[in-house]
C-alpha cells in the first residue's frame, strides 16, 4: 500500500510540477512523460497486476485530463504498455540506472505514439485540412525535444523517491510471476 | 485450483480496466447529438476532474513564475525602474512647463488690464538669505531699457523697484528690503502708510490707531509717492499690534511669492491721468441745413 500511496502522491505532484514548469515557461510538452516515466518505475516494482494496470489508467486518465487530448486514449495506452512492460519485467532484468531510464525513455515514446496517432484519427475529416503539413511536423519535433530534455530530470526524481522507500531493489532484478501475485 | 483461480480473476479485472478507458475513448469521439446516457454520466465526472486537473497546475504554475523567472522579474524591474526616472524626469519637466505657461498667461491678461506702460521683463537670477528665502531679483533689463526707482509689478502684485542698473541686467529691490519704501492704502479703511520692508517675506505698516483693521485686510498701493502706480496689490495684514503712541502697528505678507516669479514688468510710465469728459455724453450735433427763426 505504501507503494501505491506514493505512486499516487508522486504522480499527483509530479504532473503539477511537470505542468507548472510548462505553464511557467509557456510550453505545453513537458507533462506527458511524469505518469510515463512512474508507470514504469512502477512496472518493476512488484505490484500485481490489476494494481498495476488501475494506477496505470489512472495516470494516463489524469495526463488525459491534463493534456486535454482523446480523453481514455492515454489511460488505454498506459494500461497496455503497463501489461506489457510487466511481462517484460518478469523475464529481463534491467541493469543499472541508465537502462532504467532507456526503458523509461521507450515507455514514454510507445505511449507518446499511441497518444499521437489516436488524436490524428480522432481529428474530424474538414476538406482541404492536410494532417502532415509542416507545421504539425514541427509541433512533433517540438514536443520529442522538450520530453527528450526533461525527461530525465522527472526521471531522476522518481528514481531518487524510489530509492529512498526502497523500490530500486526490486526493479534491478527480473521478476518471477511478481507482477501477476 | 485456487493459483488459476486468481489468476483468472485478475485476468477479468485488467481486462476490466482496460475496457473502462476504450469505452471512454468511444464515449469521447461521439458527436453531441449521438450521446447516450453513460456518454453524458461520463463526461459530467469527467468535467470537474479535468477542472480540478487544470487549477492544480495553473496554481503549481503560478508558484513557479513568481520563484523561478524571479530573475527576468528582477531584470524587467531593473528596465521598468529606469524608465520610471526618465518619466519622472519628464514630468518634472512637463510641470515646470505647465506652471510657466500658467505664470505666462496670467502675466498676459494683466497686461491687458494695464494702462501703464509696461516693460516685460524675465528673471535672470537671484539673491539668497542664509535661509534661503529670495532677498533680491535680477532681471534681464539693463542701461538704456530701464533706470533706477522704476517700479516692478507682476502678476501677483508689487514686485519692489530697480535698485542698480548695469549693462544688460538690473538688480530689484524687492518691498521685503529693509531699504524699500512704499506709499500703501487699506482700500477697505482708506487708511494710508509707508511699508517697511523688514527682510524675509515680510513688510511692515503703521496706520493711526482709529481705523478699523483686521487680519487679511488687503494693502495696496496709494499712488501718493509718485513711483508706484496706484491701486496695485502688495499683501495682506498678517499681525496687528497696537501701540502706546496711538498707532497700529502691522505685519503685511507680500503677495508675491519672490521665488516663483519669473515673469514681471517693469512700469515705465505711469497710467494717463483720466480725462475728464471721457464719461460725459456727446452734445447733440447741430441740424445742418436748418437754422433757428428769428
Amino acid at each position: 500500500m505504501a507503494r501505491v500511496a506514493l505512486f499516487v502522491l508522486l504522480l499527483i505532484a509530479g504532473l503539477a510540477l511537470a505542468g507548472g514548469l510548462a505553464d511557467a515557461f509557456g510550453l505545453t510538452v513537458f507533462a506527458p512523460e511524469v505518469p510515463a516515466i512512474l508507470t514504469a518505475q512502477l512496472a518493476w516494482s512488484g505490484v500485481t497486476m490489476p494494481l498495476g494496470v488501475g494506477l496505470a489508467v489512472l495516470a494516463g486518465y489524469v495526463q488525459d485530463l491534463d493534456a486535454g487530448g482523446v480523453t481514455g486514449l492515454g489511460a488505454l495506452a498506459y494500461g497496455v504498455g503497463f501489461v506489457v512492460l510487466a511481462r517484460l519485467a518478469r523475464r529481463f532484468a534491467v541493469p543499472g540506472a541508465v537502462g532504467r531510464l532507456l526503458v523509461c525513455a521507450a515507455f514514454v515514446a510507445f505511449v507518446d505514439l499511441v497518444v499521437l496517432v489516436g488524436m490524428v484519427a480522432a481529428l474530424p475529416s474538414v476538406p482541404g485540412r492536410r494532417i502532415w503539413d509542416p507545421h504539425a511536423w514541427d509541433a512533433v519535433a517540438w514536443h520529442v525535444a522538450a520530453t527528450a530534455l526533461a525527461g530525465p530530470a522527472v526521471w531522476l526524481v522518481a528514481e531518487a523517491a524510489a530509492r529512498r522507500v526502497g523500490l530500486d531493489r526490486v526493479t534491478l532484478v527480473p521478476r518471477t510471476g511478481g507482477a501477476d501475485r | 485450483m485456487a493459483t488459476s483461480w486468481r489468476k483468472i480473476r485478475d485476468a477479468l479485472v485488467v481486462v476490466g480496466l482496460l475496457v473502462v478507458p476504450l469505452l471512454l475513448v468511444v464515449s469521447f469521439l461521439r458527436t453531441p447529438e449521438r450521446l447516450g446516457p453513460f456518454d453524458r454520466a461520463i463526461r459530467r465526472i469527467t468535467v470537474p476532474l479535468e477542472a480540478g486537473v487544470s487549477y492544480a497546475t495553473r496554481m503549481v504554475g503560478a508558484f513557479f513564475e513568481r520563484w523561478i523567472l524571479q530573475a527576468k522579474l528582477q531584470e524587467e524591474n531593473a528596465v521598468l525602474r529606469g524608465q520610471m526616472r526618465e518619466l519622472e524626469r519628464e514630468v518634472r519637466s512637463l510641470r515646470a512647463l505647465a506652471e510657466e505657461n500658467e505664470e505666462l498667461r496670467r502675466a498676459l491678461q494683466m497686461r491687458e488690464k494695464a494702462t501703464e506702460d509696461l516693460l516685460v521683463a524675465e528673471r535672470v537670477g537671484i539673491e539668497q538669505s542664509p535661509h534661503f528665502r529670495v532677498i533680491g531679483i535680477r532681471i534681464d533689463r539693463g542701461r538704456g531699457q530701464v533706470r533706477e526707482d522704476m517700479p516692478v509689478i507682476s502678476a501677483d502684485g508689487v514686485v519692489g523697484r530697480i535698485d542698480r542698473v548695469y549693462d544688460d541686467y538690473s538688480e530689484v529691490m524687492l518691498v521685503t528690503d529693509p531699504r524699500s519704501r512704499v506709499a500703501v492704502e487699506l482700500p477697505r479703511t482708506r487708511a494710508q502708510g509707508i511699508l517697511f520692508g523688514v527682510g524675509e517675506d515680510l513688510c511692515e505698516v503703521s496706520v493711526p490707531e482709529e481705523f478699523d483693521v483686521r487680519e487679511g485686510d488687503l494693502v495696496q498701493t496709494s499712488g501718493v509717492d509718485d513711483i508706484f502706480p496706484k491701486g496695485q496689490p502688495v499683501g495682506a495684514v498678517t499681525a496687528i499690534e497696537v501701540r502706546p503712541d496711538g498707532t497700529k502697528h502691522l505685519e503685511v505678507s507680500p503677495f508675491v511669492a519672490f521665488d516663483r516669479a519669473f515673469v514681471m514688468w517693469v512700469v515705465l510710465a505711469p497710467a494717463p491721468a483720466a480725462d475728464p469728459l471721457a464719461e460725459r455724453p456727446p452734445a447733440d450735433p447741430p441740424a445742418a441745413g436748418f437754422s433757428a427763426v428769428e
